[in-house]
């Protein structure tokens, strides 16, 4: 790809663009302040290091409503999510895990290793719009190690109700580990008000740099860790904290906060504005829940009579950028799992198309994106034996 | 020229310039009215089908179309194959494999080969039911196997007869009775209830569907 287009980027789930004064604070961590953060006595390096780590943590400590001491630096939101599944089962007894079928990958390969390793488990169905039933929740919550319930789905949007899962949690005497990493900064929430006692929040979905996460760990619960070594985070984790991600991810955080009001308000706009122009496409269907129940950042609809694949690489060609939850795009050529979960049609699952919004997007950017998005599936619908009969 | 059992070629994740030009401007797509054959491959409910249009003169191609639900490698694949069939005699098609059409795009990522099986499946389809129109092949159960091998299962993304799910099928000169073991009413039936109407086409038989769930 040489000619250098004006791309309309919706894949901010995938990677974001990074902020950047975060990018400029992090410059000096590579080269002059290259240090990493010490023991208790460390030298000038490991404490210049120490410091500006700690001041991140401290950000996004306050960010979430916690103390620092409880935020856990991690690679990915993938290893906090194991940290708070696996890592909490294994030092919290041998009770049942439960989880919603739409959690992560990365939570439900967690929760099968759990059952391989003498755990039972229970994987919890959703709706059509992807909500978990609470009242099937609370009947399976007794006797409980662990529910992992997501705050929110990065595929559809979906905000399920944490504080009621969180209550049910804490009544059955179970941990609760919430990867809420889809609405962190886009959504108010304060974990100190909820039963959380784990929760995944991650550095480039609220465009700080790649590599870097985090897991809040609630005062006094105890986790086993999952790698091995001299512990540096929390006695939890192995492995140096890289300064120059940890002061990326933190100034990410902090330029958010700073104009929070405006950047969830513009997201919502944006959301709003193209999923309204998305679903005058005919045929079109919303995946998801409608209204405020979604998180800012998410539009998912599918074109039926499209296969994703198709879609995609034609929009790519036209300036858009988004994804699928289509067999065709994957590496396994299975549908997307969430899709299916919400006991939609073969055609929808294929036809699904995620457009992630970030706080670089702006809602001018939405007439463009409805009139590719509409042309090009008008041109493979039109390729369609099945869909010229229908019409 | 490309060598698709090179190691690089075989592993190559992205889509080959020439893939991308077939599949951003397809060539011959559309229906043909004239069509001698027409053939189904594939399956709306693995998001990968095909239907192909011949126009057969003389045993010869004269013209070739095509129709797609799918993915870009499913579009560029029949695309590009229409073209290469386009003035073939019936039997110099038949020895058309998918290496051809994986050759004539420069190379499809391995993962994305079904989609030129598939491709050449439907063109070997087309050429049974001509020959079977032609009266030079019989309207027989191994006919009818063979149709219904180009259609996928949904339940295991594997073709209707691998998957176990033709219990039974019974040929009364142009009475084509075919007994699937599946449940009737649900969504994977109704999709194979479309498929399988569609694979007849033009064959001019009466065809009974008979739905009769495993035990």
């Amino acid at each position: 790809m040489c000619i250098r287009m004006e791309y309309i980027y919706l894949d901010n789930v995938r990677a974001a663009r990074v902020d950047e004064r975060a990018l400029q604070e992090m410059m000096p961590y590579f080269t002059e302040k290259f240090g990493v953060p010490g023991g208790e006595f460390g030298h000038a390096y490991e404490e210049e290091a120490a410091e500006a780590v700690e001041r991140a943590r401290e950000t996004i400590a306050r960010s979430l409503g916690v103390h620092p001491s409880e935020i856990v630096f991690t690679s990915s939101p993938e290893e906090s999510n194991n940290l708070g599944v696996i890592g909490y089962a294994l030092a919290n007894g041998k009770g049942k895990v439960v989880a919603s079928r739409i959690e992560s990958s990365c939570v439900l390969e967690s929760v099968k290793y759990l059952s391989e390793h003498g755990y039972p488990s229970r994987v919890l169905g959703v709706d059509r719009e992807g909500f978990v039933d609470t009242e099937a929740l609370k009947k399976h919550a007794s006797g409980a190690t662990l529910i992992a319930i997501q705050r929110s789905n990065g595929e559809i949007g979906t905000v399920q109700d944490t504080h009621a899962a969180s209550d049910i949690a804490e009544d059955a005497g179970s941990g609760y580990h919430m990867d809420m990493r889809y609405s962190y900064l886009q959504e108010r929430i304060d974990l100190g008000r909820m039963h959380v006692t784990t929760a995944t929040i991650a550095s480039n979905l609220v465009h700080g740099p790649l590599g870097i996460a985090a897991l809040y760990v609630r005062e006094g619960v105890r986790l086993r860790p999952l790698l091995r070594g001299t512990y540096h985070e929390g006695d939890i984790r192995p492995g140096v904290v890289p300064t120059a991600l940890a002061v990326g991810f933190g100034a990410a955080v902090r330029e958010w906060m700073r104009e929070r009001d405006a950047i969830v308000t513009r997201m919502r706009r944006y959301r709003d504005s193209l999923m309204k122009g998305l679903l005058e496409i005919e045929d079109t269907e919303l995946n998801g829940a409608a209204g405020d129940r979604r998180i800012p950042g998410n539009v998912n609809v599918s074109f039926k009579g499209a296969e994703g694949e198709a879609i995609l690489l034609m929009a790519n060609e036209r300036g858009i950028i988004a994804r699928t939850g289509s067999a065709c795009y994957s590496r396994s050529l299975k549908p997307s799992y969430v899709i299916r979960a919400l006991g939609k049609t073969y055609e929808v699952s294929h036809g699904s198309v995620l457009f992630s919004i970030g706080k670089y997007n702006d809602p001018s950017e939405v007439p463009r994106v409805v009139e590719v998005m509409s042309s090009v599936v008008e041109k493979l619908r039109g390729l369609n034996p099945f869909r010229r009969e229908v019409r | 020229m490309v060598d698709f059992k090179t190691e690089n070629v075989a592993q190559r994740i992205g889509y080959t310039k020439k893939l991308m030009q077939y599949f951003l401007n397809p060539k011959n797509a559309g229906p043909m009215e004239d069509a001698t054959v027409t053939s189904l491959t594939g399956s709306v409910a693995c998001g990968d089908m095909i239907k192909l249009y011949l126009k057969i003169e003389d045993d010869v191609i004269k013209r070739a179309t095509f129709e797609s639900y799918g993915c870009a490698a499913n579009i560029a694949t029949a695309s590009v194959m229409t073209e290469m069939v386009t003035g073939m005699r019936v039997e110099e098609a038949r020895k058309i494999t998918f290496r051809d059409v994986v050759e004539e795009l420069g190379g499809v990522p391995r993962i994305k080969y079904h989609c030129a099986t598939l491709a050449v499946q439907s063109l070997q389809i087309a050429l049974d039911k001509y020959e079977v129109l032609a009266g030079r092949k019989p309207l027989d159960k191994n006919f009818v196997l063979r149709l219904l091998r180009g259609i996928l299962d949904p339940e295991t993304d594997k073709d209707l007869v691998s998957a176990g799910k033709v219990k039974d099928v019974k040929v009364d000169g142009r009475r084509v009775e075919i007994t699937l073991a599946m449940e009737d009413g649900g969504e994977a039936a109704k999709v194979v209830r479309e498929d399988v109407t569609q694979v007849f086409e033009g064959l001019n038989v009466e065809l009974v569907l008979l739905f009769s769930p495993p035990e």
